[in-house]
């Protein structure tokens, strides 16, 4: 039994990294700033035996036990702004992400994508993408934004969004995708 | 197959230790070689565990190319060798960053629970890059944290790492 599952996920694995690469030419752009994260620091950060007190620390390592990857892309140039645009939209196609929602309001649009999971409360893949951010108050790393990229694939429990965006220093319009507010 | 293993382990290490020996005594490279017994910690009340993840840090490799105004071209042929080491697939990578400062990678080497090597890189286009590697044997992620208290307890107040220092100031 544990064969064919390592085989199904050696088959697999290459095609999930195949969809991913899409965002890939972004991370190196001078224009850009990007974080990526790969599974390998997910499980190193969920063994490192923290003493966990609080509970948003403990969700924290509930939910970074069973990501696989992250990556965050963040660029103010109006060119390449356009380009995540219109990579994102064959992404939606190729890789068949549902709509979870989409906010507007007068300082940025905001939509979010997922792939579902083993049940409603889990997703396998979490996508972000704002735009339009003319917030000149809002500041990254110094950096204005105006386009943000935000990809997050694993075991994703929505519930567990906030610590999250907590601990990770994520934008915090991630929360809006969690489900705590209900 | 675990031979193939070790020896392509090896193998890679070596390209990286090799790189850091031929350029020890380039000028355009400031090198750094902290042995974990500059800590001096054989006197430190220490618990069983915090002995234990301490033994299994060997040594802090730093080796750092900085900007002048002349070196620019010998600065780009350099970075483009150590990317090339990075990238040659034998590293796991942990994360990077690219920011408006420069660019930042962690990698490592090994099994994620008994780690031989954890290399940091991170350029800047102003400033130079900087290698970081931290040799050990088996280092386990689990022990960190007792590894952190271990050396808060030293009295080890950055001798050596002066140059770093003015390395990253300037």
């Amino acid at each position: 039994m544990k064969k064919i599952i390592i085989i199904a996920l050696v088959t697999v694995l290459p095609l999930i990294g195949f969809s991913q690469s899409m965002f890939d030419k972004f991370e190196d752009l001078d224009n850009v700033s990007a974080v990526v994260v790969n599974e390998s620091m997910f499980k190193l950060l969920s063994k490192i035996n923290v003493e966990v007190d609080d509970k948003e620390a403990q969700d924290f390592m509930d939910i970074a036990q069973n990501l696989k990857n992250l990556k965050v892309f963040i660029t103010e140039d109006k060119k390449i702004s356009a380009d995540m645009q219109v990579t994102m939209e064959k992404y939606l196609k190729s890789s068949s992400l549902q709509e979870l929602m989409r906010v507007k309001d007068k300082d940025a649009n905001v939509k979010f994508y997922i792939k579902s999971g083993k049940d409603e409360d889990h997703v396998s893949e979490l996508l972000m993408f704002v735009t339009g951010i003319n917030n000149t108050d809002l500041e990254i790393n110094n950096r204005k934004f105006e386009t943000v990229l935000l990809s997050l694939t694993g075991d994703i429990d929505l519930n567990k969004i906030g610590s999250l965006t907590q601990k990770m220093n994520l934008p915090t319009e991630l929360n809006k995708a969690g489900k705590n507010k209900k | 197959m675990l031979l193939i293993f070790t020896l392509s382990a090896c193998s890679s290490t070596q390209s990286l230790q090799e790189y850091y020996v031929d350029n020890a005594d380039n000028p355009n490279f400031l090198s750094v070689d902290l042995p974990v017994s500059l800590l001096n910690m054989e006197k430190t009340d220490l618990t069983e565990d915090q002995r234990e993840a301490l033994a299994s840090l060997k040594k802090l490799n730093i080796l750092a190319f900085k900007i002048t105004k002349d070196n620019h071209i010998e600065f780009q042929k350099e970075k483009a060798n150590i990317t090339a080491i990075l990238k040659n697939g034998k590293f796991t990578e942990l994360m990077k960053m690219n920011t408006k400062y420069g660019k930042a990678s962690v990698r490592y080497l090994g099994d994620d629970d008994a780690i031989d090597e954890v290399i940091i890189y991170g350029d800047s286009e102003d400033k130079g890059f900087m290698l970081v590697r931290v040799l050990g044997k088996n280092m386990n992620p689990a022990k960190l944290v007792q590894f952190m208290k271990a050396v808060e307890k030293s009295d080890y107040k950055g001798e050596g790492l002066g140059d770093i220092g003015n390395f990253l100031k300037g």
